[in-house]
């Protein structure tokens, strides 16, 4: 059975889909695409999780000139 | 006197004297002895000091060998006693590595992926599929025998203990890394895959079918990506033939239509090929003015004029739509064909970006717009890697002709991860390219490889046809927590390591060049790899595969820098000083092996999956838990400022890229950027532009790509979707759905979304309350 296509009904009687249906995540790994975190190794796993963002706009002093260079050389 | 002796699976066999006194002669031998009737003699006395002492009845072979290494201790054979150790201990490791093989056997069948960590070295096979348990059987028979009867046992001591890693190391006497194939070299006259020949294309269709043909049988010849180094000059003369044949039946049909003809099509072709010179995309070459001319023979003005409106505007729409249905035919096939018997699709690479005609402009906004809508179901593929080529004066400026591609890739790569991004401008680059040659614009294959110069054959740096040889990377972090802040000590092991790297790269390629053609049938036999196509079936390939690069490459530089100074180099300018000198000095031992062997010696920024993990835990093993070092189940890839510490897009990009210009084996560097970048294209682009100013080689931009497969939502989903409001697992009612105007097929298999880009574009994530 396909899991996206199985309905199953709430309290209400009202049709529902999705039961058990996770979201997929798609991450970067050594420079490749995988679809889902499952097939990570433990190492990359815990690389994944730790990852932080780079902030662009509140960059540290010395850089907001050259940003701005940038942004209106655009 | 002993009659039997228990083995270790224990079985009793009868005892048998002879068997002491050869093994006591070998050791005898390898210390310089010839005399067996002194081994004789020894056994003798083995056997009957084990008859006196042997508590039970039937000893055991492991008591026998201790009381060999006695009597030969006592009877003053101390060479051989020690060569007999030696051998001892030798022949237990490899039972141990015999025992520990069918472990992993054992553990490879009966566990899944989710248990079983080998099952999920590399992301992209299915460990639990069939063929994806075979390949790892293959896998790790093929590391163990390598191990023991290929390496020499002190590069295998350095493989085993994790000083260095010898990567792909289950390919090790078979193949080579990876190759940049010239398709357009591939397809003149037509090629072969080894089960049928196939004709030189005649459309843009064929000519993506065969890319992908290509891309795949290349991908059972090596264990490394396949590269297109330039894949908009590649497809645009499938684009210019497309033209052709369009025009030609449009103008057939327009003669039919306006009763000139019974049957327009063989007049037509009379017509088109009559022409002065053939019509193209941008330029219609003087043919409308002659079939204008020939027709006004027939016809009046308005008829003629007609007839031509008609046969341009259909013959551009359908060539148009050809070309999409071409490249989304294209992004299908490479996330679905397989190779590798059967349990990966191929690693492929496209580069693109700088051919300004207007049949590659199709073939690259058809690409990008095909990515952009996703497969069939909306989803983000994970195949083809797209490498968009940045140059000025191309596409860098807003007055550059293929500034609006640029525009459109960093669109596409804000929603869908790709295209990365490669700058040929940058002064390491910049120095092989010649204007009009696309073959000298650099390239990258797979996450990162890069071979363009040639120490081998220096009037050939080109991308075509060559690639990577093999590579092998240096624990950084070990050196430097063995030199214990000792610069000295530091540099004087990082050395030695080089040195061994650079011998084991060489014992490789002395394996590698023994091959002969018909063990590449696609890379050598259809002459994808440079020169082969000079070679015969049963020749070796070993000159030809000069022209490809052996590169040594490391790991965890942060980590290093951490251990030897107590910083990493996005925290310290010293660390950032002392971390280009480590590199420099790689690079500069490299480039003196390059110059006294004319083998292209390189360095890489190694790209380490299963290794980040293996590598740390053999250290943390060997010197427990060092803040900053050992304490994370992961070594930072190659020269990165580490993944968890907090910085600046434009700070890291100026940390990391002095590096690119020192790996000219390989390089990349990448930002993470928080929230949606489709909603914020000013900053994504801010980002890609700071790279190209700073120097960096290759870059790419991180964002999270979540999907809901129920309702088709693509972006960033937290622990609620933003559209149908579900959380992970939790079902959502088709009312809703049907509501939210995603929910149309009842009956088929995949009901719930189907992709559709128009659609998709105007949609708006509904708020949850």
């Amino acid at each position: 059975m396909n899991q996206l296509n199985h309905i199953t009904y709430n309290e209400n009687g009202e049709a529902m889909v999705g039961e058990g249906v996770g979201f997929e995540r798609i991450r970067r790994i050594t420079g490749y695409l995988v679809g889902t975190l499952d097939r990570f190794n433990n190492a990359k796993r815990a690389e994944e999780r730790d990852r932080v963002k780079h902030d662009v706009y509140h960059s540290v002093a010395g850089n907001a000139d050259a940003h701005d260079d940038i942004r209106h050389s655009a | 006197m002993i009659q039997q002796i228990e083995k270790r699976d224990g079985r009793c066999v009868f005892f048998d004297v002879t068997k002491i006194a050869n093994a006591i002669y070998k050791a005898a031998e390898a210390s310089g002895g010839h005399d067996y009737q002194m081994s004789m003699r020894l056994a003798l006395d083995v056997a009957d000091y084990v008859d006196a002492n042997c508590p039970t009845s039937t000893p055991t072979v492991e008591y026998v060998q201790d009381a060999v290494e006695k009597i030969l201790v006592e009877s003053g054979h101390a060479r051989t006693a020690k060569a007999y150790i030696l051998y001892r201990n030798e022949r237990s490791r490899q039972r141990e590595m015999n025992t520990r093989l069918m472990k992993i056997y054992e553990d490879l069948t009966f566990q899944s992926a989710i248990e079983n960590d080998i099952k999920r070295e590399n992301a992209n096979i299915d460990g639990d599929t069939a063929m994806g348990t075979m390949l790892k059987y293959g896998s790790e028979g093929a590391k163990q025998f390598n191990e023991m009867f290929l390496l020499e046992p002190h590069i295998a001591k350095a493989h085993r203990e994790g000083d260095i890693h010898i990567h792909d190391f289950d390919f090790y006497t078979l193949t080579t890394t990876c190759t940049q194939i010239d398709l357009l070299k591939l397809f003149d006259g037509g090629f072969s895959t080894g089960h049928g020949f196939l004709r030189e294309p005649n459309d843009i269709m064929s000519y993506s079918a065969l890319a992908c043909i290509a891309i795949q049988s290349n991908q059972n010849d090596q264990h490394g990506g396949q590269s297109v180094p330039n894949f908009d000059y590649s497809m645009a003369p499938g684009v210019r033939k497309t033209y052709w044949h369009k025009y030609r039946d449009n103008l057939a049909k327009a003669l039919e239509v306006f009763g000139l003809e019974e049957e327009g099509l063989e007049a037509a072709k009379a017509l088109v090929e009559a022409c002065p010179g053939k019509p193209v995309l941008g330029d219609d070459n003087g043919a409308s003015e002659y079939i204008r001319s020939r027709l006004l023979e027939r016809t009046d003005e308005k008829t003629a004029d007609s007839i031509l409106a008609f046969t341009l505007k259909y013959a551009r729409r359908e060539t148009e739509r050809a070309t999409y249905q071409a490249m989304e035919a294209l992004v299908h096939n490479l996330n679905t064909m397989h190779s590798r018997a059967g349990a990966q699709i191929p690693f492929s690479s496209l580069n693109y970006g700088t051919d300004t005609s207007p049949e590659a402009r199709l073939v690259m906004k058809s690409l990008l717009l095909a990515t952009e809508a996703g497969l069939g179901n909306g989803e983000t593929s994970i195949f083809p890697i797209h490498i968009f080529k940045v140059k000025e004066g191309v596409n860098y400026n807003p007055e550059d002709p293929n500034y609006d591609l640029f525009r459109l890739a960093m669109r596409v790569s804000a929603k869908r991860l790709f295209p990365n991004f490669s700058f040929l401008d940058a002064p390491f680059n910049a120095q092989y390219y010649k204007p009009g040659r696309p073959e000298t614009e650099a390239a990258y294959m797979g996450c990162r490889t890069r071979v363009i110069g040639n120490v081998y054959d220096p009037t050939r740096e080109i991308v075509n046809g060559r690639g990577n040889l093999s590579f092998t990377s240096i624990n950084l972090p070990r050196i430097a927590l063995k030199a214990e802040g000792d610069m000295e000590a530091f540099f004087a092991e990082l050395d030695s390591k080089i040195e061994l790297v650079i011998e084991q790269l060489k014992a490789r390629f002395r394996i590698q060049s023994q091959k002969r053609v018909r063990n590449y049938p696609f890379l050598m036999g259809q002459g994808v790899w440079i020169d082969s196509d000079k070679l015969s079936p049963d020749d070796k390939v070993g000159e030809v595969l000069k022209h490809g690069s052996l590169t040594v490459g490391f790991i965890g530089l942060a980590e290093c820098l951490k251990a030897l100074v107590g910083k990493h180099h996005g925290e310290s300018e010293q660390a950032q000083r002392i971390g280009l000198t480590i590199i420099t000095r790689m690079r500069e031992r490299m480039n003196r092996e390059s110059r006294e062997t004319g083998m292209n010696f390189t360095v890489i920024a190694t790209p380490a999956e299963g290794l980040s993990g293996r590598f740390v835990r053999l250290d943390r093993e060997r010197y427990g838990v060092i803040p900053g070092v050992t304490d994370r189940d992961y070594y930072t890839n190659s020269f990165h400022v580490p993944v968890y510490y907090p910085i600046s897009a434009f700070k890291k990009i100026q940390i990391e890229a002095p590096y690119h210009e020192l790996t000219n084996g390989g390089h990349i560097s990448y930002i993470e950027l928080d929230g949606d970048p489709t909603q914020n294209l000013d900053a994504f682009e801010a980002v890609v532009r700071y790279m190209k100013e700073c120097g960096i080689g290759y870059g790419s931009i991180n964002h999270p790509v979540d999907r809901d497969p129920i309702c088709g939502y693509t972006g960033i989903i937290g622990d609620v979707c933003p559209r149908c409001g579900r959380r992970e697992g939790e079902a959502v009612s088709i009312e809703k759905l049907r509501q939210l105007g995603v929910y149309k097929n009842h009956n088929s298999d995949t009901i719930g979304y189907h992709g559709d880009p128009n659609e998709e574009r105007d949609r708006r994530p509904n708020p949850l309350r």
